[in-house]
C-alpha cells in the first residue's frame, strides 16, 4: 500500500505533536509534578459528613462521622481537626481531637462518652501508622502528608497520569509510595502504600467540584490482606468559618 | 488358552520386545509423578470439622504459619530483644510472608498520667535497660501475656508465628524463614509449624522411595538366589517384579495422581506381591524339569497348574488393593491405585512376560532338590502326615489362638495424630516437645462463637470458661476478643474486669482499633461482632487424648456460655480425629469389600468351598493381626488400618495350597494323600514366598515415616501367621470342609480338563 505525500505529512505533525506532549510531559520532575498536586486550591476550613464502610469476608462495619478541620501544615499552620461519630448508636458521640503541628508532631485526645472522660493519646510515630478506627487506613492517612516528607520522581506518564515515586526522607511507616497524578488537572486518583518493598495496600480516589473546590467523594483503600475501606463524603461545608474553641478538650466532650 | 500360550512362547521375543516398548512408556509415566507432602492433603474429602477449620481459617486470617521458638538463657538479658527486632524485620521482608507476630509487633497498651499510649513493644534500636525492665513488668503483669503467650513463663524462651501465603513456594520460604532467624539469633531455636511438618515428610518421601524400594529389590535378590541358587533365574524374576512396579509407577504417573508418605508402601507391596508370583511359578518350571520334562512342554506345565492360582490370587489381590479407592483419604486412595495397577500388571507379567523370557533363556541346569528327597520336603511330608491324623485338634488350636486374638482387638487404641506420624528421636518431634514444654502447646484449638460479641454477659461467660479450661491439667494459654477486652479495660480505667455496658465494649473497642492495625482484631472476632474466635494453645497429643479433651471442652461450654452463643469446635487436632473416624470406616468397608471380593473371584472361577476355607485362614490371620495391635499396643493409624486388606494380598499361597490339593485330589489321591502330596509340594513355595514376602515388607520398618515401620513390623508378623496358617490350619481345614471339592470349571468342561485347558 503506498502513502499519500498529504498523509505522510500529516502523520509526521501527529508525530511531532505527540513527541513535543511526551516531551513536554517527561521535562516535568517528580518534585514539580507533586508541586502542582501540593498547590492545587484548597479550603481554609471545611466541614463534612464521612460514611466509613469496612468490608471483609463478606462482612462490613458501618460507621458514619462527622469532621471540622482547619489549616494547613504544609503552609506552617496547625492543622485541626475534630471528628464526632454519628453513628451507630454504641460509639455516637465519641469524639477525636487532633492537631498536627509543621513539623509533624501531634497531639491528640480522645473523648469515649460511656467512660464519660477523654483520654490523651500518645504522639509516638507508631500511633500515626495506627489503624484509622479499625480501617484500612492509618491515621498518617486521613491526616496526609507533608510535601517535604518525600523525595519524588517522575518515572512517566501513561494514558494521562504521572506515575510518582515517593521515597520518604525519614520514617513515616511506608518504604515508598506511588502516586498517580491525573495529567489534566494534577489531583492524585491513585496510590500505592509499599512496606518493606511490599505492596501493602491500594487507594483510589473520585472527585467533585464543590463550592469552587476539587474534594474527595469517594476514598476507596484495598489492603493486600483482603479487607477493603470505602470513604464516602457528603454534605460538605467549605470555607464557612467555625469557631476555633470547637478545637478543645471541652468541645469534644459535648 | 492353551492355544495361545504356545503360539505366545512361539513369538518369545515379540512378546518381549511388546513389553519392553510398554516398559519405556510407563518410565514416561513414571516421570509425571509429582510429590505431594502438604499436611492439608491428610485430610479426608468430607470432614465437617475439616470444613470449619478451613472456613476459620479464612474469615479470621488463620492459614498456614510457621512457629520459631527462641531460647536464651534470659530473653530479657541486654542485645536479645534487639535480635528478635532484627529477625521480625527479616521476615517481614520476605516475599510470600504476610504476617509477623512476635514480641517485636505486639502491641503494648499503657496509661499512664492521663495519656494513653500504645506502641509495638520493640521500637527502632536496641531497648534501653529501663525500657526493657518496663517491657518485662508488661508482659508479666498483662492479663493474656502473663500466661506465657509470646514469653514463657521462665522468661527463656520466645516465639515468633510466621503466617504466610498459601501460594508461596514452601521450600524456599521455609528455607528463607529460618535463614533470617538463624542468621541474626545468637542462642538455640526450635521449630514447630506447618512448614517443619511438610518439609520433614518431604524429606521422609525423598529418602524412604529410593532406600526402601533399593532394599526391598537387594532382599528379594537374595531370596531369588537362596532359593533359586542360580543368579540367572534369580535375575529374571527380579527384573520381572521391578518391571512391574515401573508399569504401577507409569499408571499411576499417567492418571495424574500425586505421591504421598503412604504411597510409598505400594511398590514395596508389589515388589512382595509379585515375588509370590513368580515364585510359584518358577518353583513349578523347576520342578517340571527335574521332572525330566523338557523346556517348552515345563513352560506350558507351569502355566497350566500353577497359572490359576497366580491369576486367581492377581485378580483377589488387585480386586482388593482397588477397595482402598473408596477412601475418603486422597493418600489411601493413591495407594490403593498404585498397588491395584502394580499387582495387576504383576499378574500380566507372569503369565505372559515371564514365560517369554523363560522361553528364550537356555535351560537351567537342576541345582536343587524340589521333590521329595530335600530336608525341606521331609520335613513338610512330615508335617502332612501330622495334619493327617490329627485335623480337628489343630483347628481346635487355631479357634483358641483365635479367640485369645480376640480379646486383644478390643484394647485396639487408634492414633491418627501428627505425632504419630514421625520417630521420637526425630526433629519435628523434638522441636514440637520443645516448644510444648516452653510455651505448653505447639498447636491450637479453636472455638467458633455464634452470638453478640458486644454483650457484656457473653464476653463474661467467655472469660469464664477460657479461666476453666485453663485449668484443666495441660492447657497452656489462650486468646479471644473477651480476655483481649478484659485487657483494655484494665489499661483504659485500671479496674480487673470486663467493661460493664454494651457501650463501653464498643467505645473501647473503638480505641483499640485506632491504636493497631486493621487485622488486629480480625484474629479474635469478624467486623460485626458476631462471629468470634477462642484459640486454645494446645500440645500435640494422641487423637485419643483429643478426643477426652474434646469431652471436656465442648461439657465446660455447655456449663459456662450455654445459650448465650452457639459454639463449635475445630483445629489441627481435631481433624486428626477426623481421620481416625475416616480410617476406621475405610477399615471396615475395605476389608469386608476385599473379602467378598475373594470369595466371589474364587467361587466362580473353582467353588464357592474353597472360596471359604481359603478365606477362613486369611480371616484367621486378619483377626491375629488386630489382635497382636491390641495385645502390644501398636497403633491403629493410617497405614495399620491398611493390614487386612494387604493381608489378603500376601495370603496369596492359601489359593495356591487348595489350588494344588484340588489338583491332587482330581489326580485321584485321598484327601489325606492329596494334603500330604500339597504340603510336600506346594509347602516349599509357601516357605520362601513368605520368607521373600516378609524380607519385602520388613524394609518398611527402616521408613521414617512411622506408619509405614509398624505397618512393616505387622506386616512381617502377618506373613509369619499366613505361612503358618497355611501350612497347618488350612491343609487341616480342607481335610474337614472340603474333602470332595468341586471346581466349576471341571464342571463345565471335563472332569480332566484345568483351568487353562
Amino acid at each position: 500500500m503506498r502513502m499519500s505525500l498529504s498523509s505522510a505529512k500529516a502523520a509526521a505533525a501527529l508525530l511531532g505533536i505527540l513527541s513535543i506532549a511526551r516531551l513536554s510531559a517527561q521535562s516535568l520532575s517528580g518534585q514539580e509534578v507533586m508541586d502542582r498536586y501540593y498547590g492545587t486550591a484548597k479550603p481554609k476550613t471545611s466541614i463534612v459528613t464521612m460514611s466509613m464502610v469496612i468490608s471483609k469476608n463478606g462482612r462490613e462495619l458501618s460507621r458514619t462521622l462527622k469532621t471540622w478541620r482547619s489549616g494547613d501544615s504544609n503552609k506552617g499552620e496547625v492543622e485541626k481537626s475534630m471528628m464526632k461519630f454519628l453513628s451507630p448508636a454504641d460509639i455516637k458521640g465519641s469524639g477525636f481531637l487532633s492537631l498536627k503541628k509543621a513539623d509533624g508532631s501531634t497531639e491528640s485526645l480522645l473523648y469515649l462518652p460511656a467512660l464519660g472522660r477523654v483520654r490523651r493519646l500518645s504522639s509516638g510515630a507508631s500511633d500515626q501508622d495506627s489503624s484509622f478506627f479499625g480501617s484500612d487506613f492509618s491515621n498518617r492517612d486521613i491526616g496526609g502528608f507533608v510535601e517535604s516528607d518525600f523525595d519524588y520522581e517522575n518515572k512517566g506518564l501513561s494514558e494521562g497520569f504521572y506515575r510518582i515515586e515517593a521515597t520518604p526522607r525519614r520514617d513515616l511507616g511506608y518504604s515508598m509510595l506511588v502516586y498517580y497524578i491525573d495529567s489534566s488537572d494534577f489531583l492524585q486518583k491513585k496510590v500505592e502504600y509499599y512496606r518493606a518493598g511490599k505492596l501493602a495496600k491500594t487507594e483510589l480516589l473520585s472527585y467533585a467540584e464543590v463550592q469552587g473546590y476539587r474534594q474527595p467523594l469517594e476514598i476507596l483503600m484495598s489492603s493486600v490482606s483482603g479487607s477493603t475501606t470505602t470513604l464516602k463524603m457528603s454534605e460538605y461545608s467549605l470555607d464557612s468559618g467555625f469557631p476555633e474553641q470547637l478545637f478543645t478538650e471541652r468541645y469534644l466532650k459535648q | 488358552m492353551k492355544r495361545f500360550w504356545k503360539w505366545m512362547l512361539d513369538h518369545a521375543w515379540a512378546v518381549i520386545g511388546i513389553f519392553v516398548i510398554l516398559t519405556a512408556f510407563m518410565v514416561l509415566g513414571a516421570r509425571q509423578i509429582r510429590q505431594d507432602a502438604s499436611a492439608g492433603a491428610m485430610n479426608p474429602d468430607h470432614s465437617a470439622i475439616v470444613e470449619l477449620n478451613d472456613r476459620i481459617d479464612k474469615a479470621f486470617n488463620t492459614g498456614r504459619s510457621e512457629i520459631f521458638v527462641l531460647h536464651a538463657p534470659d530473653i530479657y538479658a541486654p542485645g536479645r530483644l534487639d535480635e528478635i527486632r532484627v529477625i521480625t524485620k527479616n521476615l517481614e521482608a520476605i516475599e510470600g510472608v504476610k504476617k509477623v507476630t512476635s514480641l517485636a509487633t505486639t502491641t503494648m497498651m499503657v496509661d499512664k498520667d492521663g495519656v494513653l499510649t500504645t506502641s509495638e513493644m520493640l521500637g527502632e534500636g536496641e531497648p534501653s535497660p529501663e525500657q526493657i525492665a518496663a517491657i518485662r513488668k508488661y508482659i508479666e503483669g498483662n492479663y493474656i501475656l502473663k500466661t506465657g503467650l509470646i514469653v514463657a513463663k521462665d522468661g527463656r524462651s520466645t516465639n515468633i508465628m510466621v503466617e504466610f501465603d498459601d501460594a508461596a513456594d514452601l521450600p524456599t520460604i521455609a528455607t528463607r524463614m529460618e535463614r533470617a532467624v538463624s542468621g541474626s539469633w545468637t542462642g538455640s531455636y526450635d521449630l514447630a509449624g506447618i512448614p517443619t511438618i511438610e518439609s520433614a515428610m518431604l524429606a521422609t518421601i525423598r529418602r524412604d522411595l529410593p532406600l526402601l524400594a533399593g532394599l526391598a529389590i537387594l532382599v528379594i535378590f537374595a531370596l531369588f538366589l537362596l532359593n533359586f541358587r542360580s543368579a540367572l533365574g534369580a535375575l529374571m524374576p527380579l527384573l520381572q517384579i521391578v518391571m512391574a512396579t515401573v508399569w504401577g509407577a507409569g499408571l499411576f504417573g499417567w492418571i495424574g495422581l500425586k505421591f504421598q508418605a503412604l504411597t510409598i508402601i505400594a511398590p514395596i507391596a508389589i515388589l512382595a506381591v509379585g515375588s509370590s508370583f513368580t515364585l510359584h511359578l518358577l518353583g513349578r518350571y523347576f520342578l517340571e524339569l527335574s521332572r525330566g520334562l523338557e523346556k517348552k512342554r515345563a513352560i506350558l506345565r507351569m502355566l497350566e497348574e500353577t497359572g490359576l492360582g497366580v491369576f486367581v490370587s492377581g485378580l483377589a489381590i488387585a480386586a482388593s488393593m482397588t477397595t482402598f479407592l473408596l477412601s475418603d483419604l486422597g493418600m489411601v486412595r493413591g495407594l490403593g491405585a498404585f498397588a491395584a495397577l502394580g499387582v495387576a500388571s504383576s499378574m500380566l507379567m507372569s503369565l505372559s512376560l515371564l514365560p517369554a523370557l523363560l522361553a528364550v533363556l537356555p535351560r537351567p541346569r537342576p541345582r536343587l532338590r524340589l521333590e521329595g528327597d530335600s530336608g525341606l520336603s521331609r520335613r513338610l511330608d512330615g508335617l502332612g502326615l501330622f495334619v493327617g491324623r490329627h485335623p480337628k485338634a489343630i483347628l481346635l488350636v487355631g479357634g483358641a489362638i483365635l479367640l485369645v486374638a480376640s480379646f486383644g482387638i478390643f484394647r485396639i487404641v487408634p492414633n491418627t495424630s501428627l505425632i504419630g506420624f514421625f520417630r521420637s528421636d526425630s526433629s519435628v518431634i523434638k522441636g514440637m516437645r520443645a516448644v510444648d514444654r516452653a510455651f505448653g502447646g505447639s498447636t491450637s484449638v479453636k472455638m467458633l462463637i455464634d452470638g453478640d460479641l458486644q454483650d457484656p454477659g457473653l464476653l463474661k461467660a467467655m472469660l469464664a470458661y477460657q479461666e476453666d479450661v485453663r485449668s484443666i491439667p495441660g492447657m497452656a494459654s489462650s486468646t479471644s476478643i473477651a480476655s483481649l477486652m478484659r485487657t483494655i479495660h484494665e489499661a483504659l480505667t485500671g479496674e480487673k474486669g470486663l467493661p460493664g455496658s454494651r457501650d463501653l465494649v464498643a467505645q473501647e473497642l473503638l480505641v483499640y482499633q485506632s491504636s493497631g492495625t486493621v487485622d488486629d482484631l480480625a484474629t479474635m472476632t469478624n467486623l460485626d461482632y458476631t462471629e468470634g474466635l477462642v484459640t486454645f494453645i494446645v500440645p500435640r497429643m494422641s487423637t485419643h487424648d483429643t478426643e477426652v479433651l474434646f469431652v471436656r471442652l465442648k461439657d465446660l461450654a455447655k456449663r459456662d456460655i450455654g445459650d448465650r452463643a452457639k459454639v463449635s469446635f475445630a483445629g489441627d487436632i481435631l481433624s486428626e480425629t477426623a481421620i481416625e473416624e475416616v480410617i476406621i470406616h475405610d477399615f471396615i468397608i475395605s476389608l469386608t469389600l476385599a473379602l467378598a471380593l475373594v470369595i466371589l473371584i474364587d467361587s466362580l472361577i473353582r467353588s464357592l468351598r474353597a472360596a471359604l476355607v481359603t478365606i477362613s485362614v486369611l480371616m484367621f490371620t486378619i483377626v491375629l493381626q488386630y489382635g497382636i495391635l491390641g495385645i502390644f499396643n501398636l497403633p491403629f493409624n493410617l497405614a495399620t488400618a491398611l493390614a487386612g486388606a494387604l493381608a489378603i494380598g500376601v495370603g496369596d499361597y492359601a489359593i495356591h495350597f487348595t489350588v494344588r490339593y484340588m489338583e491332587e485330589r482330581r489326580g485321584g489321591k485321598s484327601p489325606e494323600a492329596a494334603v500330604r502330596h500339597a504340603l510336600a509340594t506346594s509347602g516349599r513355595s509357601v516357605f520362601f514366598t513368605a520368607l521373600t514376602i516378609g524380607g519385602g515388607f520388613a524394609v518398611m520398618t527402616f521408613s521414617q515415616f512411622m506408619p509405614v515401620a509398624t505397618l512393616g513390623s505387622v506386616m512381617v508378623i502377618t506373613v509369619a501367621i499366613v505361612g503358618l496358617a497355611t501350612l497347618s490350619l488350612l491343609p487341616a481345614a480342607c481335610l474337614v470342609f472340603l474333602r470332595n471339592p468341586i471346581s466349576r470349571m471341571e464342571v463345565e468342561n471335563d472332569a480332566h480338563v484345568s483351568f487353562i485347558g
